[in-house]
């Protein structure tokens, strides 16, 4: 490795209010390596990336870049000093292309105005040119006049890439990437990665998942709890050893389950058809069904028509045709609250849009689709006592980290507030539960536990309906795996025959 | 980013509860007297003619407004309407929509009093109680439609309530010439509601309505915090996916949300109807449905907190006469005040700013404000 | 902190300030006005008051307020907050303070009250017979009506349009069928006739003041039946009636104040206007306050005292003909001397 690191911080501090979001963090970056920043949501990850990109100030300590410390005001301080980030949601316009989201903020222009600001013509070509070099250099794929729209999720991520590297990054941020990518893509990028670094480019890549940690990082960096709790090399760390770095305890990954006993078909769903928002055919005649005691699990990439299954569902979204058969119930156009009360219960995709009201407290969200009910309600009357009540049990019971249960549910951490939707629909008896992405953005404590209950309601007779992007996931706690490619469900198979291969090729569409 | 932990305790401080929330809002009028003090000074022919007439004017607006005989009194008179329009914006405000329609919902309100007033006969005591349903209907009826309209085709109740202002005064402005004209007087006016159907008045303008809207305001409070049914309607307003997803059904919220508006704003004209002017004018627009908002928003459309928020702007519009009265000031220095208050409430970082205060961890919950425009 | 001081600075100044003024003593006699809606600038009843007022109140030394009305529900509020202000006299505005004021002036019998332009009589304002209105008994006898000769200036109008017309057709557009605008319009009519005998005379009342749309389409049939000079009498009503006439390349004549003025869109068209001096009217009162003489009652504004009477000609200066304007000085003679009747009777 070179003498002098790319980029190094020394004692990163960052208060907000009431909360030490880092404490005294250094980091060294050197070139041409993959720096894995390991970390529990709200470790402190992304603060600390925020305070390397201009994002935020740091209370105390400094940043240097090449040895040289750099005062960080804005992003653009941060680009000038060669760094570059890709988020986790890309900052990517859809209706324009390539070139134009690359040079966005950066047009280079041309013609007789060019020299006055905001009027000179865009020079297209010349971006494009630039563009076609990138990606070559770096095998890049990528075709400039594309529209964004058009691109599957690993190309736009290209973009975000290159949109970088024009701008003369060579240390690159990237936050979570592997999140929305299939395990094909995944490799794809790992080995994009790759080739970046043999060319002097330095990275820092921000996950949560050990194994990909293990298998493309050059030295792993820990986070608990704001503070840098070390470092290691994949040769010397297994998945357990960084997972207890992680959470400061021991934690155990692999979840302990016995063999399904299967009772009564409790979902059985029919030729169901269901639309997006924009009426095109999200859900195309699926047909499957969900018996008592077992865990069916959905795999698949991101937007390959699991959310509008899921919603369909639970009456969220209107069935377009087919059939829905709740236990005796024909429940196929039933409301929320109907399938609510036939048992239902629904850990929801995104849990800030539909889980959880942000600004209620904790004790009200614990009770958000039971409110109108006893004990809660005598008549339309609320009775915030027993409300109150049963928000301390059940905070108690299901260990959500809380100051109180009139903190509001959204100044709670993403692992706890997915706690939050855990206890409120584990805590009556149901006898169908439909968990979408259960542990999306959840830290490795809090997916432990959440696997925890899974388990142990499918153990007590509940037909689970477990839709995951995380193929780990899915492997480790379904007894059946059902993949979805583009609105079908193209293969069905026992745990015992889904391999990880079997099923990355299947959610990438490339067998039946 | 790392989540910030709260760290308040369960039991908060009547520091916490009470003086935290009330600080904005203070200061924010505390601010726009000083600005509205450094205009006039400065406006003026020279500064001590300013000084001269910024301390007759204050004065007068204080006395005015609270000591003089009947000060106090014809405050109390306007806070009333205020209150209930207020609570007229602050219920869809909680279901996440913006209700502009306050005063045509008021005119409506003040119309189907007046007829229910002239044209039925009933005993005193259950006359004015019919009279005041009669009001709310009206009103309501005024909100239905936007309701309708947001609810099953998605037209954007912020266009449509100004909409219904507009056919509001034009529906009452022909009534009151045409059909319902009383042509005993010399003025465009209806007849007058019967004796029975008037509220009685204590002392000059001083009516009972107030105590009406006292009542009204508390159970506004009740219903929205402490029953099922305020708290599917403020679910659905911080968030309508979420509240979907609790088994509630948004459209349902946003109706019944702009109709008891309506009908609030309706028993607001009802209550001016019969303790004020016992006919409807073609003047009859009174601003109330406007200043409403400036209430709703001052008050962060807590329903009990619009009562001093009323009051406040209750007391500016009566106490602002006397800018005019003894320092010949224009009444629309009430108007400045009263838009930079609103501008202070409304971006309160800063008199966060001006006054150093810190920013109060994340526990009140406050109806979805900033929302409104969404749609 | 700097700023802080300087906050603490601003209220020190604040709190002296208002602690002076409550000092402050009050003038023996006051004089306040309350404007209708309309405002302070509406160049007309308001202004006009307003100013006659307020300049009569400056020159015999008393102190002056006004307010503002900001809807048909604050007169009764405004004129109370002036009793309470302690103002010796009280001047109100417009048939639409009518019922407040009488009811503000039985409640004080001790300040004085006038109104401009509305009287009371039996069954209209009070109930006992016409001449005990303004007594004890009638309940105001505090009470001074500022009233026109509405019919006089009518009948100067209806000479100058009966020496300019052509056609020998002449219109009025009117507004509600209310004394005031009756006076107007027999005045007007019988001017006319007295100048052409062969004239004919249209008239529409139209029971509103604010319907331009209407007025415009009775000055339209109006026209359509020969009728070259238009007479607007009634608010906007009568000027959608002026609009007619000036859409049509025809006369106009204007009513209350100098419309040349108050609608300057129809100024091609505008003869006059026959007009209500309120600035005398008003001004007149309150010099008869000042020196202990105001009577309650009706105070007629007429020709002769110059409280009404045809505004300038302006545009028209030159293009009415010095035999017409000897017309109209003639009857203007006439009328003050009593050689001529309109023929009003009420």
């Amino acid at each position: 490795m070179s003498t002098t690191p790319v980029l190094e911080a020394r004692g990163l501090t960052k208060r907000f209010p009431g909360v030490i979001a880092n404490d005294s963090v250094d980091l060294t970056l050197n070139k041409g390596e993959i720096l894995a920043m390991l970390g529990e949501n709200g470790a402190g990850k992304t603060t600390l990336m925020n305070m390397l990109y201009g994002l935020y100030h740091p209370d105390e300590g400094e940043i240097l870049v090449n040895g040289k410390a750099v005062k960080m005001d804005s992003p653009n301080d941060a680009i000038a000093a060669g760094i570059g980030m890709v988020h986790q949601h890309f900052m990517l316009i859809p209706v324009m292309t390539v070139a134009e989201n690359i040079m966005l903020g950066v047009e280079e222009t041309r013609g007789v105005l060019a020299k006055l600001p905001m009027l000179g013509r865009l020079n297209r070509r010349a971006a494009a040119v630039r563009i076609k070099e990138l990606s070559k250099q770096y095998s890049l794929d990528l075709d400039p006049d594309d529209y964004i729209k058009d691109l599957p999720v690993g190309i736009q991520q290209r973009a975000e890439i290159i949109k970088a590297l024009y701008r003369n990054a060579d240390i690159l941020i990237l936050d979570e990437p592997t999140a929305v990518l299939t395990p094909q893509e995944a490799d794809e990028l790992f080995a994009i990665m790759h080739n970046l670094t043999k060319q002097g480019v330095s990275i820092i890549f921000i996950t949560h998942k050990l194994k990909e940690v293990l298998k493309v990082a050059d030295r792993i960096a820990v986070l608990r709890n704001g503070k840098m709790v070390g470092t290691a090399l994949p040769a010397d760390a297994t998945q357990a050893s960084l997972a207890e770095m992680m959470v400061g305890r021991e934690v155990i990954l692999q979840v302990d389950k016995s063999e399904a006993t299967p009772g009564d078909v409790v979902l059985d769903v029919k030729d169901l058809v269901v639309k997006t928002n924009r009426g095109q055919i999200a859900v195309e005649n699926v047909s499957f069904e969900v018996r008592a005691g077992e865990i069916l699990g959905i795999a698949g990439v991101q937007g390959n028509g699991q959310s509008e299954l899921a919603e369909g569902l639970t009456g969220l979204r209107p069935i377009e045709s087919g059939h829905i058969q709740l236990s005796d119930r024909d429940s196929t156009h039933f409301l929320p609250r109907q399938v609510t009360e036939m048992g239902v219960a629904h850990i929801p995709e995104d849990r800030e849009k539909h889980g959880l009201i942000m600004a209620y407290s904790i004790a009200d969200n614990l009770v958000l689709n039971r409110y109108y009910q006893p004990p809660f309600a005598k008549g339309p009357v609320l009775n915030q006592e027993v409300i109150d009540q049963n928000g301390r049990e059940l905070v108690a019971e299901y260990d959500v980290r809380t100051p109180s249960i009139y903190t509001t549910a959204g100044s709670l951490s993403g692992g706890n507030k997915q706690k939050v939707i855990v206890a409120r629909e584990f805590s009556r008896p149901v006898k169908l539960l439909i968990a979408n992405q259960p542990t999306r953005g959840v830290d490795v404590g809090s997916i432990e536990f959440i696997h925890n209950q899974i388990i142990s309601q499918r153990d007590s007779g509940v037909a689970v309906l477990l839709v995951s992007a995380e193929l780990d996931e899915i492997l480790s706690l379904a007894d059946r795996v059902a993949v979805m490619f583009d609105g079908r469900i193209v293969k069905t198979l026992p745990i015992a025959e889904a391999t990880r291969e079997r099923v990355g090729l299947l959610m990438a569409g490339s067998e039946t | 980013m790392a989540s910030s932990t709260p760290n308040e305790v369960e039991s908060k401080s009547f520091r916490e509860r009470i003086l935290r929330p009330l600080a904005v809002p203070l200061l924010a009028v505390f601010t726009s007297l000083v600005i509205g003090a450094l205009i006039i000074v400065f406006t003026a022919e020279n500064p001590a003619i300013g000084l001269d007439k910024l301390g007759k004017g204050y004065w007068g607006m204080f006395e005015g407004a609270f000591l003089k005989r009947n000060g106090i009194l014809n405050t109390l008179v306007v806070t009333s309407p205020l209150i209930l329009t207020g609570l007229a914006v602050a219920i869809p405000f909680h279901a996440g929509l913006f209700n502009i329609g306050a005063e045509g919902q008021f005119i409506m309100g003040a119309f189907t009093a007046v007829l229910a007033g002239i044209y039925l006969d009933l005993p005193p005591v259950i006359h004015p109680i019919v009279v005041m349903l009669a009001g709310f209907a009206g009103g309501a009826l005024w909100g239905l439609i936007p309701g309708l309209l947001r609810a099953y085709l998605g037209a954007h109740e912020v266009i449509n309530t100004i909409m219904m202002n507009f056919i509001a005064f034009a529906l009452v402005s022909f009534a009151v010439r045409g059909p319902f004209l009383d042509p005993n007087t010399s003025s465009v006016q209806t007849y007058p509601i019967q004796k029975t159907a008037e509220l009685v008045r204590i002392s000059g303008r001083f009516h009972i309505g107030i105590f009406v809207t006292l009542l009204v305001a508390s159970v506004v409070y009740y219903f929205l915090y402490k029953t099922t049914w305020g708290f599917s309607l403020r679910t659905t307003g911080h968030n309508p996916n979420a509240a979907k997803y609790a088994g509630i059904r948004p459209r349902q919220q946003f109706v019944l949300s702009l109709v008891l508006a309506g009908g609030l704003a309706g028993l607001a004209g009802s209550l001016e109807v019969q303790g004020l002017t016992h006919v409807v004018t073609t003047g009859i627009r009174a601003g109330y449905g406007f200043d409403a908002i400036g209430v709703s928003l001052l008050a962060l459309n807590n329903p009990l907190a619009i009562i001093p928020a009323a009051f406040i702007f209750g007391a500016l519009n009566i106490g602002g006469d006397f800018l005019q009265i003894r320092a010949g000031l224009s009444v629309h220095i009430v108007s400045i005040l009263q838009a930079f208050i609103l501008l202070f409430v409304a971006a309160p970082s800063i008199v966060r700013y001006l006054y150093r205060l810190k920013v109060s961890g994340g526990v009140a919950e406050g109806a979805p404000v900033t929302r409104g425009w969404g749609g | 902190m700097s700023k802080k001081r300087m906050s603490l600075f601003v209220l020190a100044i604040l709190v002296l300030s208002l602690v002076l003024a409550a000092c402050g003593g009050t003038a023996e006699k006051k004089v306040c006005a309350v404007l209708d809606t309309g405002g302070e600038n509406d160049k007309s009843f308001n202004e006009f008051t307003l100013k006659g007022a307020r300049e009569a109140a400056d020159k015999a030394g008393l102190e002056f307020a006004h307010i503002v009305s900001e809807s048909d529900a604050d007169y009764e509020k405004n004129i109370n907050n002036f009793v309470d202000e302690g103002c010796g006299l009280i001047i109100t505005v417009g048939f639409l303070m009518g019922d407040t004021t009488k009811a503000a002036a039985i409640a004080n019998p001790d300040v004085n009250f006038a109104i401009v332009d509305v009287d009371y009589w039996p069954g209209f304002g009070c109930d006992e017979g016409v001449d005990s209105c303004y007594s004890e008994e009638g309940g105001l006898s505090n009470v001074t009506s500022l009233m026109f000769a509405e019919d006089e200036v009518g009948y100067l109008a209806g000479t100058l349009a009966g020496c300019m017309s052509e056609t020998a057709v002449i219109g009025t557009v009117s507004g509600m069928e209310i004394p005031p605008v009756v006076k107007f319009v027999v005045g007007y009519q019988n001017g006319a006739k007295a100048q052409n005998p062969s004239i004919e005379a249209l008239n529409v009342y139209i029971p509103d003041f604010n319907d331009p749309t209407t007025g415009k389409q009775a000055g339209e049939t109006q026209i359509g039946q020969g009728a070259d000079v238009i007479f607007g009498v009634g608010g906007n009503t009568g000027n959608g009636g002026l609009l007619a006439a000036h859409e049509a390349g025809l006369m106009a004549i204007g009513v209350d104040v100098d419309q040349y003025n108050t609608y300057p869109e129809v100024q091609a068209s505008l003869m006059t206007s026959a007009a209500k001096n309120m600035d005398v009217a008003t001004g007149d009162a309150v010099t008869a306050y000042a020196n202990d003489t105001l009577e309650a009652g009706i105070q007629l504004a007429t020709v002769a005292n110059g409280g009404v009477g045809l505004a300038s000609y302006h545009d028209w200066d030159s293009k009415v003909p010095a035999e017409c304007k000897a017309a109209v000085d003639a009857a203007a003679a006439g009328l003050t001397d009593g050689s001529i009747s309109t023929g009003y009777a009420p």
